[in-house]
């Protein structure tokens, strides 16, 4: 059974009195493990789909099942669940709590998803280790470089075992090196977890290291896609 | 998410931004010392009224007077005998009930030249009315119903050329006189030789000087107080004297005093209903409450004032704390915070500010108190007067501080933590 099955996805957004077709019928289908780079100029619609994908915006028409629910019919707090226990999100900019702790940003997601306090904590100090950070838990975002900082935002998403994994342009703010260490890293994680990795980026780099790429331009893609 | 999750995220946030949080907890802090104090201040002065009132026996006691009202207004005066006393002995909770005996009388001193005159009071003599003279300058109470003693206020000692506090032990001729009973009594002398009361003078000794006339109800404006026998039997010498007056003593009102203040309604009720007019300082006091209640919700509202100031800072801190962690709610719903996960965690937020406010303004108010105490204090002695108790502080009134403060934070982080749910975590992940 596919993980992902998108049919004819629509999301359309009301700006200025003029209805913006951001996702314009997309269907495509994701196998568990499947590396997929979506690409497309700016405006074409992929941080849409990943929003999708990750149940932070349901879609305005269409059907998307992932692990055989459709997402279109959860309530708010089923859509909340499926966010916290089948989606794990990187983003370009990190999004680290900057209060925190490198630790305390792994462990958050757990605090949410109700894991006793023991049991987080071993678990973030494992993928603290398994991203290489071990000895930095302790420090604040601040005090990280900005490998480093991806990197704690990577094990946070693997904190509590998605099934798929949406990076939003997760080299976006580093530089070439840091680049390939990240996306080694989640190419690694995800070959090993089997996790669907779906990752949107703009750097034809990145985009060639996935097993398939899905180019989205109008809110389509572009050859039907699938 | 647990409430152990919740407060330590709250708390997280807290230390996150000091400064804002410490002044909004501050101005939490000054809310509730501010309603606090002056709830303690309202409830104290009732208290030390009620206090004062207890201690003089004011409360404790019912003045009869012998008459009956009838419906057109007409008055019919009841005799205030031994049998309608005892009526009054007989009613539960009802400890005694004496006539009240108050008479004019002289003193001077032997072989002196000092002189007083005045009311002197007729007062049991047992430990309850001894407690009562808590305003005692010098001496003591008297030793028994009979004893030749006589205690005087402190402008009669010096009236007789003592010092308040040498006065004690010093011995007097107290006669009854007035310019009535010296009328009275020249008509009455067969002879018309004017003897006066002076011939009824008996030696009492001064066993103590009180400070004000204020002994207990119905002693008012007395200069000076006589042990219940003494002032019986100088009563009935000067009425044996008064051809035909015998029959009506000088007494016009009676005394009852009680087991329990509890029981004062009751007994009152009892009075009127064998026809007498009674009169209580108790019932004045039930009659005033009303204006106790005004002063009270006065001083409440002056508080609450204070309180809504601070709860409208909260409200600030909260709405601008939600537009400064648009990004974090939106990371923290996409990370599957439920709505009433982000809701709960501001909602822990505003209650760690009133709960910390709330125990730093009770802290503030207790100190406050201790503080205006100390001056009050140093104020009643340098006046002349005890000192007296100016907050009543109760465990009630600060638990009901504590959780009004973090009641009242709750309630104005409610607007900003619906507007934290209501983010949309794809927009609020692109916020800047």
């Amino acid at each position: 059974m596919p993980l992902i099955e998108a049919a004819d996805l629509q999301r359309h957004h009301r700006t200025a009195g003029e209805t913006v077709r951001a996702l314009d019928g997309v269907s495509l289908v994701l196998e568990p493990g499947e590396h997929v780079a979506l690409t497309g100029p700016s405006g074409s619609g992929k941080s849409t789909l990943l929003n999708l994908l990750g149940g932070l915006e349901r879609p305005t028409a269409g059907r998307l099942l992932v692990a055989g629910r459709d997402l279109a019919v959860l309530s708010a707090d089923e859509l909340a669940d499926y966010r916290c226990r089948q989606v794990g999100m990187v983003f370009q900019s990190f999004q680290l709590l900057g209060r925190m702790t490198a630790l305390e940003n792994v462990v958050l997601p757990l605090r949410l998803g109700g894991v006793p306090a023991a049991e987080r904590t071993r678990r973030a100090l494992d993928l603290l280790g398994i991203v290489g950070l071990a000895a930095r838990a302790d420090h604040r975002p601040t005090q990280l470089s900005g490998g480093e900082q991806q990197r704690v935002a990577i094990a946070r998403a693997l904190a509590m075992g998605p099934s798929v994994l949406l990076a939003d342009e997760p080299t976006g703010n580093l530089d070439s090196a840091r680049a390939e260490e990240i996306m080694d890293l989640l190419a690694t994680m995800c070959r090993e977890r089997r996790l669907a990795l779906v990752v949107v980026t703009h750097d034809p780099v990145v985009a060639e290291r996935a097993e398939r790429q899905l180019r989205l331009r109008d809110g389509r893609l572009a050859g039907g896609g699938a | 998410m647990t409430a152990s999750d919740l407060w330590s995220l709250a708390w997280s946030q807290w230390r996150a931004a000091t400064l804002r949080s410490v002044l909004t907890t501050l101005g939490v802090a000054i809310g509730v010392a501010a309603f606090t104090t002056l709830f303690a201040l309202g409830r104290g002065l009732q208290d030390n009224f009620r206090d004062r009132l207890l201690r003089g026996g004011f409360l404790q006691a019912i003045t009869v007077l012998p008459f009956k009202e009838g419906e057109d207004g007409s008055q019919k005066r009841l005799p205030l005998d031994e049998k309608a006393l005892d009526r009054f002995r007989h009613l539960p909770g009802v400890r005694r009930v004496d006539r009240d005996i108050r008479l004019p009388v002289r003193a001077r001193v032997s072989g002196g030249t000092g002189k007083a005159q005045g009311i002197a009071v007729a007062m049991p003599v047992d430990a309850r009315e001894a407690a009562q003279f808590d305003e005692r300058v010098a001496g003591q109470y008297f030793t028994s119903e009979l004893a030749p003693e006589i205690i005087v206020t402190s402008a009669v000692a010096r009236g007789l050329g003592w010092a308040p506090e040498r006065a004690p032990g010093q011995v007097v001729r107290v006669a009854p006189g007035g310019a009535f009973i010296d009328r009275v009594l020249q008509v009455a002398s067969p002879f018309g030789l004017f003897s006066g009361g002076g011939s009824l003078a008996r030696e009492l000794r001064i066993v103590g000087v009180v400070a004000r006339e204020r002994v207990g109800f119905g002693s008012l404006g007395a200069a000076f107080f006589l042990p219940y026998g003494t002032a019986r039997a100088i009563e009935q010498d000067l009425l044996a004297r008064m051809p035909g007056a015998s029959r009506l003593g000088t007494s016009y009102s009676a005394s009852i005093r009680l087991e329990d203040p509890a029981v004062l309604a009751d007994v009152e009720r009892q009075v009127a209903k064998a026809g007498y007019r009674t009169v209580s300082f108790a019932s004045v006091l039930e009659r005033s409450r009303p204006l106790f209640l005004l002063v009270d919700g006065l001083l409440i509202l002056i508080g609450g004032v204070a309180l809504l100031v601070a709860s409208l800072g909260i409200a600030n801190t909260m709405i601008t704390s939600v537009l400064e962690r648009t990004r974090e709610i939106g990371l923290l719903k996409a990370l599957g915070g439920r709505d009433r996960t982000v809701m709960a965690l501001f909602l822990a937020e505003a209650a760690l500010h009133g709960l910390l406010g709330g125990v730093l303004g009770i802290l503030m108010a207790l100190g406050t108190g201790q503080a205006v105490g100390v001056l009050a204090d140093a104020w009643f002695r340098k006046m002349g007067g005890d000192p007296q108790r100016v907050f009543s502080w109760s465990p009630a009134l600060l638990l009901s501080a504590l959780l009004l403060a973090v009641g009242m934070c709750l309630l104005a982080a409610i607007y900003p933590a619906r507007r934290a749910v209501r983010l949309d975590p794809a927009r609020a992940l692109r916020h800047d």
